[in-house]
């Protein structure tokens, strides 16, 4: 489905991705975890052009690109095949929920006006805001505009989603309704890239684990072995700083 | 001082006749300085090489002269130089029998062009990279992120200044008698002129603007409260 190989990027004389190559699957989730500055942001913004690599291939859908390209038409072919959940939503402000999640099928795809209304309404009804259609970003709670964020994607019907660290900026009696979603996703078979610091989401819903540091993968497998028995030193202190319990009495 | 009444009440309809050519003025310049003014504005706002430093040279040339000024030299000169290009092309066309209001659009739109793509610049920097960003990674192109995401919401953040560029813009068209125009001022002045009762004339006008500002200024708060329901929402807040 999808295939990364050897990719590089810095900014000035800083070298984020120092050869980064890694498979996906169809109906795979991947964790990408990693310390703060490991690249893993980097990496998912190079996939989807936000950065261009200084280095570095894809393969995507049985689509060959070089991800140096600076092509706009190679970019967009790339992202009709992908959609991106931010960080920080990133809504559109102007937009009510429905047309945040209409405007890619509408604009992008010139889907019927009646036909993208349906997908979208379908679209916000699985991330549980059926209910709140014709209201603004300004009036959603942090989760709810997460929650519409996964629709927006999900309405284009991409091949995957790249998740970057979806649940980072929400209050943490929000991360739960987050990351529900991402897992009824999951279940259902969707091809996903999840950078995140939720080590018990990674654990239990990825399908393979990627462990990045310093702008390379310093470990990938299947969660249990990744959890269990980490074969990098580096990895097993990352995790044995996750993993412990966090019952801290403060 | 006694003041002429019967004169008022003469010279106001009158005067009120050429509202349209103050409408008109400001109308006219609008639609030439607000395209311009966003383009600057995009010009500087995205730093495009070569191009956005000529932009702001222009903008502080402008801005540094005062409107009577430029108007008083677009009004003597432009009609020399493009006479002379007419004449160099091999036509036969006579600049001199152009009608001045062209000039005086000319004139109007060269600072109007400044504040604007001031006002959108701002408005501009509003709206996050990260919008702009979601909108290419749903597929849609830039100019339609720009169009559909970015500039609405620019030009909301830019509204509330927008209002008073136009507000100043249909003072500034007083300065159109400059150019031969008559607009409702410059009628004003002659109408005055003619019989000696210049402050009757005046009080007139003065009547005039402050009447077509304050409709205006309602307009231009419609539009705005009308533009900018996104930012209250319909629901009242419920943002956690």
């Amino acid at each position: 489905m999808l295939s990364v190989r050897d990719v590089h990027k810095s900014f000035g004389d800083n070298h984020v991705l120092k050869g980064v190559s890694f498979d996906v699957g169809e109906g795979d989730v991947v964790a990408v975890l990693g310390a703060s500055g490991s690249g893993k942001t980097t990496l998912l913004r190079c996939l989807e052009f936000f950065e261009h690599a200084d280095e570095g291939e894809m393969e995507l859908d049985g689509m060959s690109v070089d991800l140096t390209t600076h092509s706009a038409k190679i970019t967009r072919q790339i992202r009709q095949k992908t959609a991106f959940v931010f960080q920080n939503y990133n809504l559109f402000n102007n937009k009510t929920a429905l047309e945040n999640v209409m405007l890619g099928l509408t604009v992008a795809r010139k889907t019927d006006k009646e036909k993208a209304r349906e997908i979208a309404t379908a679209a916000l009804a699985k991330v549980g805001l059926a209910e709140r259609l014709d209201y603004y970003p300004c009036e959603l709670s942090g989760g709810q505009q997460q929650r519409v964020g996964i629709a927006r994607a999900l309405a284009v019907n991409p091949k995957i989603i790249f998740f970057d660290e979806p649940t980072s900026a929400l209050d943490p009696e929000l991360v739960g309704e987050v990351l529900d979603t991402i897992k009824q996703l999951a279940k259902e078979g969707t091809t996903m890239v999840v950078v995140t610091h939720e080590m018990s989401f990674a654990r239990d819903v990825a399908t393979k684990v990627i462990y990045m540091d310093g702008g390379v993968i310093l470990e990938q497998g299947k969660p249990d072995k990744i959890f269990t028995q980490p074969e990098n030193e580096r990895t097993r202190k990352f995790l044995a700083r996750y993993l412990q319990d966090f019952d801290y009495n403060i | 001082m006694k003041i002429d009444y019967e004169f008022i009440k003469e010279a106001l309809p009158d005067i009120a006749g050429y509202i349209p050519v103050t409408l008109n003025l400001v109308l006219v310049s609008l639609l030439i300085s607000f395209p311009l003014g966003v383009l600057f504005a995009w010009i500087n706002y995205k730093k495009v090489r070569v191009l956005s430093p000529v932009v702001k040279a222009y903008m502080s040339l402008i801005r540094g002269t005062p409107v009577v000024l430029q108007i008083y030299i677009i009004y003597n000169i432009t009609p020399y130089i493009l006479a002379s290009i007419l004449e160099k092309m091999g036509s036969d066309v006579n600049v001199y029998r152009l009608n001045t209001i062209w000039y005086a659009y000319f004139a109007l739109s060269l600072s109007t062009t400044v504040t604007i793509a001031e006002a959108m610049r701002a408005g501009l920097e509003t709206v996050n990279n990260g919008q702009f960003e979601a909108g290419l990674s749903i597929g849609l192109s830039a100019p339609q992120t720009l169009w559909h995401i970015v500039f609405p919401q620019a030009l909301t953040a830019a509204m509330p200044v927008l209002g008073n560029v136009a507000v100043e813009l249909t003072k500034a068209t007083s300065l159109a008698f400059i150019m031969a125009v008559t607009e409702i001022t410059g009628r004003a002045k002659v109408l005055g002129g003619g019989v000696l009762r210049y402050f009757e004339a005046y009080i007139c006008v003065f009547i005039l603007y402050i009447v077509i500002i304050a409709i205006m200024e309602q307009l231009f708060k419609l539009v705005e409260k009308r533009i900018s329901i996104y930012r209250v929402g319909r629901h009242g807040s419920v943002r956690i």
